[in-house]
């Protein structure tokens, strides 16, 4: 039972090719006996030659040749059949080939069916469904974190941010200009010298200090002049 | 004297027990014969496999001229293997089923195996796969008499349908009838 | 002040153990003594042993000049509680001695089948030599004569023969073989294994009956000889494989 199940049942294309190659196994060995008979005719006739008997010679060669007629015969016969069981057997796999192309053809449509307009806006959205569901569960999540807990979230989101940074680093560093190796130069255009110096060293900085406290700022400059 | 290792003109070594004389006669004593039997059957199946011989009949050992002669003759000792030895070797080599009597209820020719059936089927099967020929259907014929030779050349009829049926069991052989004869188509093997 | 008895006798046994304390320094001293000597003795013989244990190993005249020594000093270099003994493991000697026991085991049991259990010297020495990879006259008779003699314990029952005429033989089988087989086995040896009644009758003076049933028995009893009966000129042959010459 289990045999019959997993090979292939035979078909009547089966049958018919198996016949085939059997007459064309029948040919060849009908080939092997004749050349058998013409190699012994040969040597008959060069044996009645070496007697003196001519006569008998010419009669095996002549046997001889009709056997080499015969031969010629069956081998044209064979071609034939050669051919045949190749057509079929090329054409089978010419039939495979197409029910697979049929099959694949099935799918592909199948495939284009599944792929609907109203499907694809129904996907998208489910698709905006569930991005809102993951992000109530995320704040719903975050929401149960003490502030520690969420600090080194954080943290570990910077670590594995600087890692991705780090990865990509020698391209970027490529691309920046060398800083400056000495103290720029103080040629004051306009403003007070004070806040001249800081901005040329770092404008966001000294934005910032002279935001928050003024009157720290002068210490600060003071320090650095 | 000494007992040396000699090439036959095939090229095969023959062992140096090979030309002892005493090895060319069976042995009264059970222990000692049943010692060269294993000697012989050793020797038997490895020129066997060297000549690709399937078939060892009694009549090899009576008339000379035929495939046999390299080890079942030792001219240089005068020596031969007597017709009712080679017979009891045969028993020894189906007793150790290395051997089948082929065709079956006769004692006068065995089916050597050189390879066991189960090899014969690995070697079957690899051959169809190598060359392209699984899940087409083929002859017996064209598989024992290929144009290309084949490690499969010559197999007996008999032995190539034990190693199919071996297949057939785990699904990797089938064999189709037709009024005129048989083919078998082979397939990938199923995991 | 008042000495009382006590004191005296506390003296003496202070004397006695003073004594007691002496001897046994010098008793200790002694055992120091022995332990360092036998300590060089050891150093020395294990410096013996680094330096000669290859030659030991591999020079057939260096060991054999090695077991005379010590059999003349009545040590046997092989003697001892455990495996090959103290001296036998100091020089690796035991070892050698009987991994050569075993590989004639080897080849003796390997052969058996083939010889009836009997194997001649010569061909039991090249085939150990060819076992162990070593080229000829590495191991001598000798050598495989004193493995067999540690086998013994084993009761394995390894024996050498002597054969007569300089031959010997080795026995791997529990069989005691009569003088008659001996006999036998000696003219075997000396025409290359093949033997027929015949050339016992002649060179031996042994009547056809004696010789038809010392051959019969070592070919049908003991499994010692083979049977051709193809041979040329008296169309029955015993041929004793332990006397052929067999170059595999």
């Amino acid at each position: 039972m289990g045999s019959s199940q997993s090979t292939p049942k035979v078909t009547a294309h089966d049958r018919a090719i198996l016949d085939l190659k059997l007459q064309r196994d029948k040919l060849k060995q009908y080939q092997k006996k004749i050349q058998v008979v013409l190699d012994r005719e040969h040597e008959i006739a060069k044996a009645h030659l070496a007697t003196g008997q001519k006569d008998r010679a010419v009669i095996a060669l002549r046997r001889r040749k009709y056997q080499q007629s015969l031969l010629l015969k069956t081998d044209s016969q064979l071609e034939n059949l050669e051919q045949l069981v190749s057509t079929i057997e090329f054409s089978l796999i010419e039939v495979s080939v197409l029910h697979g192309l049929k099959q694949g053809n099935e799918v592909l449509q199948e495939i284009h069916r599944e792929m609907s307009i109203e499907s694809v806006e129904k996907l998208m959205d489910e698709t905006q469904e569930a991005r809102e569901y993951q992000r109530e569960i995320g704040d719903l999540l975050a929401n149960r974190l003490t502030n520690d807990e969420e600090g080194a979230v954080q943290e570990e989101l910077r670590a594995l941010q600087a890692e991705a940074l780090g990865q990509a680093e020698p391209e970027v560093r490529m691309d920046l200009p060398s800083p400056p190796s000495s103290l720029p130069l103080l040629s004051p255009p306009e403003g007070q010298g004070s806040s001249r110096l800081l901005r040329s060293r770092d404008p966001h900085i000294s934005a910032e200090v002279q935001q928050t406290s003024p009157t720290t700022n002068r210490e600060q400059v003071a320090m650095l002049g | 004297m000494a007992l040396s290792t000699h090439t036959t003109p095939s090229g095969f070594l023959l062992p140096s027990i090979h030309s002892a004389p005493p090895f060319f006669t069976e042995q009264p004593n059970p222990n000692t014969q049943a010692h060269l039997t294993e000697q012989w059957i050793r020797l038997i199946l490895t020129y066997a496999r060297h000549r690709r011989l399937f078939i060892l009949r009694v009549e090899d050992a009576e008339v000379p001229g035929g495939d046999w002669d390299e080890i079942l003759r030792n001219e240089r000792i005068n020596r031969r293997v007597p017709p009712s030895y080679i017979s009891s070797l045969m028993a020894g080599m189906i007793a150790k089923n290395v051997a089948v009597y082929e065709p079956p209820k006769q004692t006068r020719a065995v089916m050597l195996y050189w390879r066991l059936p189960e090899e014969w089927a690995d070697v079957l099967h690899s051959w169809a796969t190598a060359t392209g020929q699984l899940n087409t259907i083929l002859t017996f014929y064209e598989i024992s008499d290929p144009p290309i030779p084949s490690p499969l050349s010559d197999i007996p009829i008999p032995l190539l349908r034990r190693a199919i049926t071996i297949l057939m069991r785990s699904n990797r052989a089938q064999i189709i009838g037709v009024a005129d004869g048989e083919g078998v188509r082979f397939f990938a093997a199923t995991k | 002040m008042h000495r009382g008895v006590g004191l005296a006798a506390f003296d003496r046994e202070q004397v006695s153990q003073r004594f007691a304390e002496l001897s046994s320094e010098l008793s200790k001293t002694q055992v120091d003594h022995l332990q360092s000597q036998l300590t060089q003795f050891q150093t020395a013989l294990s410096h013996f042993a680094q330096t000669h244990r290859d030659s030991i190993r591999s020079d057939p005249t260096f060991r054999h000049a090695f077991q005379q020594m010590c059999a003349s000093i009545g040590v046997d270099p092989l003697a001892g509680p455990r495996k090959g003994g103290w001296w036998a493991e100091m020089l690796g000697l035991g070892d050698w001695q009987y991994e050569l026991g075993v590989q004639i085991v080897d080849v003796c049991v390997s052969t058996r089948e083939r010889n009836g259990g009997v194997i001649e010297i010569g061909e039991l020495v090249h085939m150990v030599s060819r076992l162990r990879n070593v080229e000829s006259g590495v191991i001598t008779e000798e050598d495989v004569i004193r493995s067999i003699r540690t086998l013994q314990p084993l009761g394995a029952g390894y024996e050498v023969l002597d054969v007569g005429g300089g031959k010997k033989m080795v026995r791997s089988v529990v069989k005691e073989l009569d003088a008659d087989q001996a006999v036998v086995l000696a003219e075997a040896q000396l025409v290359g294994g093949r033997i027929v009644e015949e050339i016992l009758e002649n060179r031996r003076g042994w009547t056809r009956d004696r010789a038809r049933a010392a051959l019969e028995n070592m070919l049908l009893r003991d499994g010692l000889c083979w049977l051709d009966s193809q041979d040329e000129h008296y169309g029955k042959a015993y041929w004793v494989p332990s006397a052929m010459h067999w170059d595999e």
